[in-house]
């Protein structure tokens, strides 16, 4: 499988950064550096007096209420925030994402500090960085750096900001920072998976799918037909023992994709629950016609009269070769959902 | 052989027990064991979080058990129609339960192996050869510097030069504890199997330098606890004892014991690795928290290609194999496989890397941390017992030494 650097793998990356492990694997460096992940897509609402100075740009400036940051990390002991959003390369400073990328250049550390209600707020201080690919660094911060202008000169004051190029080599993956402001988030070529050559830099993906962030990332479109499918087989398989049980399709759901209860986007949301439905359907058809009393009746699975012979040709369906490779193309199905980036 | 007598108070069973342990210890010491009866195995068994102890019943009532009660409820007489009959009491936290029989090992563990594990809320205990080297460490050496111990290895590279498909068999049948190798197998994989029995003292000073030069010896199969007075309790890595002593109370304090060291390294274990995913508040204003960590197991000399993919091949693609995982693989490059899978002893998910040079495993929120112990142990017995083990970031053997310190305090 080819490997294309994509948001969603910059996002599972940075997870993987920043959760405890060790080298073998991805190593910790956000942990080195003494920050602990403290979560993604938190909200951050925009004060009101920014909004107002912003309003004398005549439109030039389009400041948003409240953002969603891909990642935040905090450091207790320093009292820095770190906020990072994924992008693939650099974007045109009249754009959507330079709206967003302006609003957060506005929110200061003590100002999310005091937000959240950390301890000692006017202590806090935030250093905004942005994830890309290789090569598109310069010019990335180069936009960055004109919209931070753009903002300071209609008096309004931003925070620190850097850029960082996740670069994969011969031997790894590197993280390289692009004139940064501040040294504790600086990466001077520092690697952070060991490779070799033909390695496949890929960490396990803890977040298959967010559609705020990207949707055209194939590996994950895999992730999550396999979330899917797993997340089914435990609901059912584990309760095989049981005469009669019942299961909670919206358990299902947060099973498959952890953000989904964050997801604003109805519309998206609603398709997915849609396609991931009538697969679950399929199978709860395909389980009945082995003789079991099974069925769907408002968002519940609900199964009767269970026996281990029952419960045993469950099993062999659930593990088959059939099951497991898919009856139903989830990926086609899910294509016309996700291909496009206007439904996001 | 059948119980003769119910049993209304749980004393009254321990009683019974300990003197059939006594005259069994008898018959072992005259070298006169009499066929009809077995000696007493006691069998540790998890339930998965999410089920309690009364689903434990319902289940296996489900499965075809009968279940008589003691007067408290605080035990059980289960039976089967294939002549199988145990008696099971749970443990204080009801999360694991103990099954003790009479019957010879040939049906008992058979039941057990076939029967009560393929229920999906149960699990057995599942020892490593580290919690077995703590154990011996911090108990069996410094209390009994004299006697005489008996320790069992095992490994078998079950993955290697696979040929032979006839020794695998499917996931719904395998009995991955009695291999069933004819000797021209046997040429063609690395298998160590041997059993040392010897004082604990001169044991012990072979033991570290054993396992440097051959690192088979870090794949503990079983370790005989020596009783008080004469004979001990063998503790299998599967979670099994057999009591060859004369006292079933004090085999059974010995087996408390052990599982709660065993609870508390789960509870520690399921506190580093679970991934998380919580908000704050109801609106979610803060996003999403997440923490949790891997489960890292190195290699310490990297799989060869063959190996690894028979691995992948035979565990997932084929459904056999003693791993009991099943998934669909992912091969994101030719030595790199992802599986967003299901451990299949308690039917939980489990996220998995395998590369030639090392096992990632991530437990999502719930998956019994026992997942952990059963995946090294399987590792070291059927893979490479030339392992090192991280466990967010820090050594497994920590955890072990740490659950040691608080079962103690």
């Amino acid at each position: 499988m080819e490997f294309q650097q994509t948001p969603l793998f910059q996002l599972n990356l940075f997870l993987a950064l920043g959760l405890p492990g060790n080298a073998s694997y991805f190593r910790p460096i956000f942990l080195e550096r003494g920050f602990e992940l403290y979560g993604i897509s938190p909200k951050i609402i925009t004060n009101i007096q920014t909004i107002t100075a912003s309003n004398v740009s005549n439109g030039l400036i389009k400041l948003k209420l409240f953002t969603n940051p891909d990642i935040m990390f905090r450091s207790s002991e320093s009292k820095q925030i770190i906020i990072v959003e994924c992008k693939l390369s650099r974007f045109p400073v009249a754009s959507e994402q330079a709206n967003q990328i302006s609003t957060i250049l506005t929110h200061k550390g003590n100002e999310i500090a005091n937000y959240f209600g950390f301890t000692q707020p006017n202590l806090w201080s935030n250093i905004f960085q942005i994830a890309v690919s290789e090569a598109n660094g310069d010019q990335t911060y180069s936009v960055i750096k004109e919209l931070a202008k753009n903002l300071e000169d209609i008096n309004i004051r931003t925070c620190d900001f850097g850029v960082v190029e996740i670069i994969r080599k011969k031997d790894g993956v590197f993280l390289s920072s692009i004139n940064p402001d501040q040294r504790s988030v600086y990466f001077e070529n520092e690697q952070v998976a060991f490779l070799d050559e033909d390695d496949d830099p890929r960490p396990l993906y803890i977040i298959p799918i967010d559609p705020s962030i990207d949707s055209g990332d194939p590996y994950g479109k895999l992730v999550l037909r396999e979330r899917i499918r797993i997340s089914l087989v435990e609901k059912i398989g584990s309760n095989l023992g049981f005469e009669d049980f019942s299961i909670n399709i919206d358990d299902i759901f947060r099973s498959v994709i952890p953000v989904w209860d964050q997801w604003l986007d109805n519309n998206s949301k609603k398709n997915l629950k849609r396609l991931i439905s009538r697969y679950i359907n399929s199978i709860i058809t395909n389980i009945s016609r082995l003789g079991s009393e099974i069925y769907i009746s408002k968002m519940m699975i609900i199964c009767k009269g269970n026996n281990s012979i029952k419960a045993l040709k469950i099993q062999h369906y659930l593990l088959s070769k059939e099951f497991r490779t898919g009856d139903i193309d989830l990926i086609s199905s899910l294509q016309p959902e996700l291909s496009g980036t206007d439904e996001w | 052989m059948s119980t003769q007598f119910a049993f209304h108070k749980r004393e009254d069973l321990f009683d019974y027990l300990d003197d059939y342990a006594f005259e069994r210890k008898q018959e072992i010491d005259e070298q006169n064991i009499s066929s009809n009866s077995g000696l007493i195995k006691s069998y540790v068994l998890e339930t998965s979080l999410n089920h309690n102890g009364v689903d434990l019943l319902k289940s296996l009532k489900n499965n075809g058990f009968s279940i008589d009660s003691g007067e408290n409820n605080d035990f059980y007489i289960i039976r089967n129609q294939r002549g199988f009959e145990g008696y099971l009491e749970p443990d204080l936290n009801s999360r694991y339960w103990y099954l003790h029989s009479t019957q010879h090992s040939d049906k008992s563990d058979k039941t057990l192996q076939r029967q009560i594990s393929r229920i999906s809320q149960i699990d057995r205990l599942w020892l490593s050869g580290d919690y077995f080297y703590s154990l011996w460490n911090d108990f069996v050496y410094p209390q009994s510097p004299e006697r005489s111990i008996k320790i069992k290895f095992e490994t078998e590279s079950r993955f290697e030069n696979f040929e032979n498909e006839d020794l695998f068999i499917s996931n719904m049948e395998e009995d991955e504890d009695e291999p069933k190798l004819d000797d021209e197998v046997y040429k063609e994989r690395r298998v160590f199997l041997t059993t040392i029995t010897e004082t604990a003292k001169k044991f012990n000073k072979l033991f570290p330098e054993l396992q440097k030069v051959h690192p088979a010896f870090k794949s503990i199969k079983m370790l005989r606890l020596p009783a008080s007075t004469r004979g001990g309790y063998e503790f299998w890595s599967w979670g099994k004892v057999t009591h060859r002593a004369s006292s079933f109370r004090e085999g059974r304090e010995y087996i408390i014991s052990i599982t709660k060291i065993y609870s508390i390294l789960t509870e520690l274990i399921e506190s580093a690795l679970w991934l998380k995913f919580e908000a704050n508040d109801s609106n979610r204003d803060f996003g999403i928290q997440i923490s949790g960590a891997p489960l890292i197991i190195d290699f310490l000399e990297p799989l060869d290609h063959i190996t690894f993919k028979s691995i992948i091949e035979t565990t997932f693609d084929k459904g056999k194999g003693p791993l009991r995982l099943w998934g669909n693989p992912i091969w994101v490059s030719d030595r790199k496989v992802h599986v967003y899978g299901i451990d299949l002893h308690m039917w939980q998910q489990i996220f998995l890397e395998f590369t030639p040079k090392h096992i990632v495993a991530m437990l999502p929120k719930g998956t019994c941390g026992n997942t952990v112990h059963r995946l090294i142990t399987n590792v070291q017995s059927y893979i490479d017992p030339n392992i090192e083990v991280t466990v967010a970031g820090k050594d497994y053997r920590t955890y072990i030494e740490e659950a040691f310190r608080k079962m103690g305090g």
